[in-house]
């Protein structure tokens, strides 16, 4: 199944500002630039962004929802390219996470993810499992 | 594979690159003093405390995914205590409301499952100074008792105060 080139499928999240707020409180991550615009401004940014910790656990949804259990993962890597600015009270604006195989060696895969929000490309990670 | 190895590997990759957005993202302002790379190596310790079903379950739901597993992300929860250290050492002159986070890995050295009772320690791994952001990585390691469970690294960008 985890041979090179399969397709990992998709998952696609809508996110918006709630979705900041109930991270913040589950994980104790209390950066103000992830729920208060003015904090953001300060370093530059548009607006509010979404913590990188969400984008990583939420896009790792991807491994459940392709049928690896987490117990067969051996590293998870994710590189934050760019701000996922948070869109005004109310609104909404999808996450979308791709994945494939790019490797099997030693019965180990290696697994590239790509994280878009909206249509720029925000991260991309990189996973281990044992096949 | 170390977590300092896994940051390294990222960081003679495409990091660089990709990163270069968040600078150009948090703009330009007067440079300052680098933090002293003296700091190398300085550590935090925060004692163990015991995984809790609900704060899995509240964890797995904002990260939306399922509260039968531990999502693989969680330990960031549990290593709030020491990143709290990290962030409010005043000889270190950083704080959280100018972080931004460039890169995070992860190596699971087995899996975590409710009660246990996981300590963290924090090292810094590297100190870098870029233009008006100092790049800080730090390594976690996360561990039930002497044994390892997870190890984090994590790379920060830290903007000066403006």
């Amino acid at each position: 199944m985890l041979q090179s080139g399969v397709s990992l499928g998709e998952l696609v999240i809508d996110v918006d500002r709630n979705t900041a707020r109930r991270y913040a409180a589950a994980s104790g991550d209390a950066n103000p630039i992830h729920v208060d615009d003015a904090a953001a401004a300060k370093l530059g940014l548009p607006a509010a962004i979404a913590h990188g910790m969400w984008t990583m656990g939420a896009a790792l949804g991807l491994l459940d929802q392709a049928g690896i259990r987490a117990d067969q993962v051996v590293s998870t890597f994710c590189r934050f390219g760019k701000p996922l600015v948070l869109p005004s009270e109310g609104e909404t604006v999808p996450l979308l996470v791709t994945g494939a195989v790019t490797k099997l060696a030693d019965d180990v895969a290696t697994l590239a993810l790509e994280v878009h929000a909206g249509t720029e490309r925000i991260a991309k990670i990189e996973v281990q499992v044992r096949a | 594979m170390s977590p300092c190895d896994v940051a390294g590997a990222a960081d003679r990759g495409r990091t660089g690159a990709s990163v270069g957005n968040y600078l150009s993202v948090i703009g330009d302002s007067l440079s300052r003093m680098a933090i002293d790379p003296s700091f190398v190596g300085r550590r935090y310790f925060a004692p163990p405390v015991k995984v809790r079903a609900a704060e899995v379950a509240e964890f797995a739901a904002s990260v939306q995914q399922d509260a039968s597993v531990v999502p693989l992300t969680f330990t960031m929860k549990l290593a709030q205590p020491v990143l709290a250290q990290f962030f409010a050492d005043p000889e270190l002159g950083i704080a959280l409301e100018r972080t931004v986070h460039a890169d995070q890995g992860f190596m699971y050295h087995r899996p975590i499952a409710v009660g246990d009772d996981l300590s963290t320690e924090l090292s810094i791994a590297k100190l870098r100074h870029r233009g008006t952001a100092d790049w800080v990585s730090i390594a976690i390691e996360v561990a039930a008792g002497v044994d390892p469970v997870i190890s984090i690294a994590s790379t920060f960008i830290i903007s000066e105060e403006s």
